[in-house]
């Protein structure tokens, strides 16, 4: 007596092609869901200040390193004191809405609480100015900054991502007097041929 | 001699050098032997051990504790953090955790974030002041270093400037004033209640106003000896405005024998800048000038610069006579050490004095009949005969201990022997008008009684705790009315004050001070004061009527007086700020003669003392080497720092010499009560059998047993205080020893801490098994030490020799060559640097990989002079600040869980178990190039960088020990527990402990395995700097913690591929040597070996 229909002799290689691929694709799934590229790529939160880089470093022009002056010889950038905003909006906008915290951090002397863009585990110890000084721009890790209103994570800052750089740093190595062009390509520099950098690729070099 | 033999270990009775780290060790080397096997084979095992042992006495004895003691984790306790661990990790997946960055609103100038500045201070340690160069992140000190500009520092710094970091942020400082309102019924017990800065100004201008109308008449004021300049002036000042108010002087620890010795010798008080460097001969009469005297941190740097023997054997070297009663660091590195119990040691002075009067021409005066009794004769006949060829080059220093008396022959002799002006310098005092602190305590004892005191107001100090015994300072200041005590922490005399507020630390007040040789520095603050503490300058300017005195307007007001024109003051002030010292060093005394008939006549004047015996024993005190005199108590790095000489953490003990030991009935451990008469209270202590130290004699050490030092500090160690009384401040005799019997062990337990984790009784139960301090089985008191920690299983490891052994065999600590022929020897740049019998300690086989070639890049190295390192800990703290290193609690010691990534091995040399000598080894990673610990790790968190540093990934590691189970030295340390933390999460950690991190070092966690890893940090912040600027990288601007911080310069670091750099020039030495290298590690770290200079006159003696 046939107790099961002949279609169900099909069931096996159905459940072995299912059971292997939803497996499969489920980790991978959380596999990206758990990698820097998911985490920290896209990442945009609100600031406390709509402070836009588009329009100052942007269309204004400014140099990066006017607010973030100790990137060249720090390991951190700076974010820039109130002191520094105030140099251009004590004339400029006095009176605007939007620049209300910055005026009560002059005031009261708290600072404003921008909220962390890109961030690196405590374990890892980045240096700006050795990246600086090596001929890093800005615009290779942070992204064009100049045409994002809010800023956002555009590289996943994983180690591997890092790794990917320091075993082959040329392509990503410019003019020194260039670092902060964000609109610089490698073509616009044709005679310059990017120096021999050996970045460190050992665990020392970024923890310690 | 101790010549290496690869794996030939020769016994003794062929002439082998024994080293031991204990008396067990030595006895039943086959059990020292096993004890090692099972350590290194399984230290986890060996735990787990332990602990069923523990488990059993606990139930064998008392039950009832069992019942809640018996607290490993069960399986309720496992779901409890099984389950909470999966919640914080469900927590930790969903996003990531959002944070802010603060920028400055007005950003402060010089500041830059990520970079560290540095600015110059000084610090006081008994008559003498450090001069410090401090590294500030942000506005927060987390680094102390020495000023090279310093005389007193020379760049280098002791234990106590290193572990100042953490006494800043010591989270159990007082952070209010408090009142303490008395309560009648129970007479004189106060409960105290916090109060207002302003009820606290209020009572302060009363006492102020109503001084002024009595002259101070009833105003007393308790303070510290000072060096500083300011305070002195205000002080005068504050004379002059209530000539009536009395200024009382007391700590345990001064200067009063070597003043009033000064005074007997010369008329005035004057303070003793010696140069070791230049000495040939120093005889040292119970002085631990390396270790506790005043101007230690100069006199390390000088005494290794006479015996560094940089050219090689021919070099002069000085010789070291030490006599004293125990073992201190000055005594362990003696080339001879004489045991004589303290009060011999005035005895042997007479002696030898008679001896050089008599046999050599250097009288000093008649000192009567001088009796040699039971020393040496040697020890009189070469000694005199030594310092007698050796006149103005020679040394001898007498310590705090001994009697004024023996101050004084001391100057008579270094003046007869013409010493004065060459090695021995003179030099004013800070303070002219100091009193003698016991003196002067007493005094204010005794008006207390009489009520002759209306209020008493106290700067530092913690006079309940360390007044002499007999005084019952406690009760009668308890009695008193009004009484104010600013102290950093709310300790013994703060609990007996009416009144009690913050004191400002030194690195959060304005100050100065004068060092041992007259130079002035400001202390210049990094921080403003955490608590809104004072600063002893401005207290004392608001007691003389100023309204709101400020520390840098006093100070200020002081330079301004020092200069000839107000013009000179903006200079000056810079100047001083930015060098750390104001102006030049004092002018010395040129060489003074000696009063030799007032010399005979204290002698005269002295009784002599009874003959020492069982029932007639001696007990000598000392500051600790760790705690001093309790001022740090609460400062878990100094608890847990193991004493120089027993290696005992978290505790003191009294040590007794192996013969009285066994007169006694008492072994490591015993409990017995000193006692004696004319001393109010007798004192509890465990007894620890210690080499080295003189018959019917005890050593005790100040400082511990501490019950109001905080949550570390409280309950630890013996309280011997009570034993102390105004007439035998430094050597009681007359002392009898009695055991304790069962019920005197069961009452004096509450006393001591339960054995658990550094921060007292962990919140998280069952992770910390609280454990009784006395073993249930034996009685005797725990004690946690590292002696035995860590062997090397009987392998020669610190290598010494005597200067004449050297100059016949300068190549002695490598193997002897088992080939024939003279055979040249090349340094690793291929150069003939000579030509030895040895061979090659590198093993003859390949390691298993291909080897690396380091020449192209950095390839750092490191060299330890074991001559030169006295043993005084300071690199241990250093490290442990630099590196974040935590402390872990007296019981994670005992079970051989210290976290010490550099530790100093002390071994005993010989076969005299009473009279052994010492050497030195500090140990820390010798980053092998060929790791053994590398290859085990299953995941590669241990790796090698290309220059050769073995680096370590602790984001890597998963725990499994495997690496600290192949490594050879011993100098893997692994994160049992979360240490930072008081047992619990890092939400526990307090606030201000968490302001003392290095923020350029990663703060480990559970589960991570450490070491050593050179200061990557600063290698890092070298090679980054050097990138940046394109200068390369100079021989000495990267120096790792242990090395700034060590007084004797016995360390160096640099690169080994530039054949100039100074590590690679001690490399190439003929004495150097690297640590069990036919292992084929080729380790990094070379050694230079010990020499010692005895006199072969001597003999053995």
């Amino acid at each position: 007596m046939q107790i099961f229909p002949r279609s169900l002799n099909k069931l096996p290689l159905i459940l072995g092609g299912v059971g292997t691929i939803v497996p499969a694709l489920l980790i991978g799934a959380i596999w990206y869901y758990v990698t820097p590229k998911n985490f920290q790529v896209g990442y945009a939160p609100t600031q406390p200040v709509p402070y836009s880089h588009r329009l100052h470093a942007g269309q204004m022009g400014m140099d990066c390193r006017y607010c973030h002056a100790n990137v060249e010889v720090s390991a951190k950038a700076m974010v820039p004191p109130t002191q520094v905003c105030m140099g251009c909006h004590a004339m400029i906008k006095t009176d605007s809405a939007r620049l209300a915290p910055v005026r009560a951090s002059w005031e009261s002397g708290k600072p404003v609480e921008w909220v962390q863009v890109h961030k690196l585990p405590d374990h890892a110890y980045f240096d700006h100015s050795a990246h600086l000084a090596a001929g890093v721009g800005c615009a290779t890790c942070h992204g064009r900054v100049d045409q994002m209103e809010v800023v956002r994570a555009e590289t996943p800052l994983g180690m591997g991502w890092c790794l990917d750089c320091h075993r082959d740093p040329k392509p990503n190595l410019r003019p020194k007097d260039q670092i902060t062009n964000m609109e610089w390509k490698p073509e616009m520099a044709a005679g310059w041929t990017a120096p021999d950098v050996h970045p460190p690729q050992h665990c020392s070099g970024c923890h310690r | 001699m101790s010549r290496r033999e690869p794996h030939v270990f020769k016994k003794p009775e062929d002439g082998a050098k024994v080293f031991w780290k204990s008396l067990a060790d030595k006895e039943r080397p086959d059990l020292a032997q096993k004890r090692a096997e099972s350590e290194t084979a399984a230290s986890a095992a060996a735990a787990d051990a332990t602990l069923v042992k523990l488990r059993r006495n606990k139930s064998g004895a008392a039950p009832a504790v069992a019942a809640d003691g018996e607290a490993s984790i069960g399986r309720r306790g496992f779901m409890f953090f099984a389950g909470a661990s999966a919640a914080l990790a469900a927590e930790g997946c969903a996003r990531r955790p959002v944070e802010k960055i603060m920028p400055y609103s007005k950003a402060p100038e010089h500041v830059l974030p990520g970079v560290a500045n540095h600015y110059a201070s000084v610090r006081q340690f008994r008559s003498d002041a450090i001069g410090i160069v401090v590294e500030s992140h942000e506005g927060r000190p987390t680094k102390i270093e020495g000023n090279p500009k310093h005389s007193s520092s020379t760049g280098a710094t002791d234990l106590w400037t290193q572990a100042a970091i953490f006494e800043l942020y010591d989270p159990d400082r007082s952070t209010t004033p408090m009142r303490g309102g008395r309560v009648p019924a129970t007479a004189g017990v106060a409960s105290h209640q916090p109060a207002t800065w302003a009820e606290l100004d209020a009572f302060l201008s009363d006492v102020a106003r109503s001084s002024q109308a009595d002259a101070g008449a009833k105003l007393r004021i308790l303070v510290e000896p000072t060096n500083s300049p300011t305070f002195l002036r205000i002080r005068d000042a504050l004379k002059q405005k209530l000539p009536k108010a009395v200024v009382h002087t007391w700590a345990p620890v001064n200067e009063a024998n070597a003043r009033e010795g000064a005074n007997i010798a010369f008329g005035q008080v004057v303070t003793v800048a010696a140069d070791y460097s230049k000495a040939k001969v120093i005889l040292s009469l119970d002085s631990d000038f390396l270790g506790t005297e005043a101007g230690n941190v100069r006199a390390n740097r000088e005494f290794s610069n006479g015996r560094k023997l940089e050219n090689g054997p021919n070099d002069p070297m000085s010789r070291l006579y030490v006599v004293e009663p125990t073992f201190t660091i000055t005594g362990m590195n003696a080339d001879h050490h004489l045991r004589l119990a303290a009060q011999d040691v005035e005895r042997y002075l007479l002696a030898l004095a008679k001896e050089l009067g008599d046999k050599h021409g250097i009288a000093v005066g008649d000192l009567g009949k001088a009796d040699s009794l039971g020393v040496p004769a040697k020890w009189i006949q070469v000694v005199a005969k030594e310092l007698a060829g050796a006149r103005a080059k020679s040394i001898l220093v007498a310590g705090t201990r001994q009697p004024a008396r023996v101050h004084a022959l001391v100057h008579a002799l270094n003046a007869a022997l013409g010493n004065a002006g060459h090695t021995i310098n003179y030099f004013p005092p800070a303070d002219r008008l100091e009193a003698d602190p016991t003196a002067s305590i007493k005094q204010l004892a005794d008006d207390m009684g009489k009520s002759l005191v209306g209020t008493l107001v106290i700067l530092g100090g913690n006079p309940v705790y360390d007044a002499p015994a007999d005084l019952k300072f406690g009760e009668k200041l308890r009695a008193l009315g009004g009484a104010v005590h600013f102290a950093s922490h709310f300790n013994e005399t703060s609990e007996a004050c009416t009144w009690h507020a913050p004191r400002a630390h030194e690195l959060e007040a304005w100050g100065d001070q004068t060092s041992l040789d007259g130079t002035v520095a400001i202390q210049q603050p990094l921080i403003a004061p955490l608590f809104g503490g004072r600063s002893d300058i401005e207290v004392l300017a608001k007691l003389s009527g100023d309204i709101a005195p400020k520390g840098y307007d006093l100070v200020q007001q002081t330079v301004r007086g020092s200069l000839s024109s107000a013009g000179q003051m903006n200079r000056a002030w810079g100047e001083a700020l930015k060098n750390g010292v104001l102006g030049p060093a004092a002018k010395a005394y040129g060489p003074m003669d000696a009063r030799k008939t007032e010399v005979a006549a204290a002698f005269a004047a002295a009784k002599p003392a009874a003959a020492l015996g069982p029932d007639n024993l001696e007990v000598t005190f000392a500051p600790d080497p760790k705690l001093f005199d309790g001022r740090y108590a609460n400062n878990p790095l100094l608890l847990e720092l193991p004493d120089p000489v027993n290696k005992v953490t978290w505790d003191n003990v009294a040590h007794v010499s192996k013969a009285t030991a066994a007169a006694l009935g008492v072994e490591n451990g015993t409990l017995v009560r000193l006692s004696r008469p004319g001393a109010p209270a007798p004192v509890d202590i465990a007894v620890w059998i210690t080499p080295g130290q003189a018959d019917n004699s005890l050593a005790v050490t100040l400082g511990w047993g501490r019950q109001k030092a905080g949550r570390y500090g409280d309950k630890h160690g013996f309280d011997v205080n009570g034993l102390r009384t105004t007439d035998a401040m430094w050597i009681a005799s007359g002392v009898k020893v009695a055991k304790l019997s069962l019920g005197e062990i069961d009452a004096i337990k509450g006393r001591f801490r339960k054995v658990g984790m550094a921060a007292g009784e962990s919140p998280v139960a069952g992770r910390i098994r609280p454990d009784d301090p006395i073993d249930v089985e034996t009685h005797t008191y725990k004690i946690s030490q590292t002696q035995e920690h860590d062997t090397m299983e009987g392998r020669p490891v610190a290598i010494d020799a005597t200067l004449d052994e050297y100059k016949k065999q300068p190549f002695f600590p490598l193997f002897p060559s088992t080939q024939v022929g003279d055979r040249k020897d090349l340094d690793q740049h291929g150069k003939t640097i000579g030509v030895r019998e040895s061979g090659s300690p590198d093993p003859n086989v390949d390691p298993l990989w291909p080897r690396v070639d380091y020449s192209k890049v950095h390839k750092w190295g490191m060299g330890i002079d074991l001559t030169t390192c006295t043993g005084c800990n300071a690199c241990v703290i250093a490290c442990q600040i630099e590196n974040n290193v935590p402390a872990v609690g007296k019981e994670q010691v005992w079970r051989g869980r210290e976290m010490h990534w550099l530790r100093v091995d002390r071994y005993f040399v010989g076969l005299d178990t009473d009279n052994p000598q010492i050497a030195f080894q500090p140990v820390a990673c010798v980053q092998c190039e060929e790791a053994p610990c590398e290859n085990v790790c299953p995941v590669n968190a241990t790796e090698h960088s290309p220059e050769g540093l073995n680096d370590m990934a602790y984001n890597r590691c998963i725990g499994t020990r495997y690496c600290a189970n192949n490594c050879p030295y011993k100098v893997r340390r692994f994160n049992f527990l979360n240490y930072h933390t008081s047992g619990g999460t890092y939400d526990d950690v307090p606030e201000t402990e968490k302001m003392h991190y290095n923020p350029d070092v990663t703060v480990r966690m559970r589960g991570v395995m450490e070491k050593c890893t050179y200061c990557v940090q600063r290698i890092q912040e070298g090679k980054i700097k050097s990138k940046r600027t394109g200068e390369p990288i100079k021989d000495g601007t990267i120096k790792t913690a242990c090395q700034q911080a060590c007084p004797a310069g016995a360390i160096v670091f640099g690169d080994l591929n530039d054949p100039t750099t100074a590590v690679s020039k001690w490399r190439a030495k003929d004495r150097s040597y690297r640590l069990l290298a036919e292992l084929g590690t080729h380790p990094r770290t070379s050694y230079l070996g010990k020499i010692r200079n005895p006199n072969p006159e001597m003999g053995g003696a």
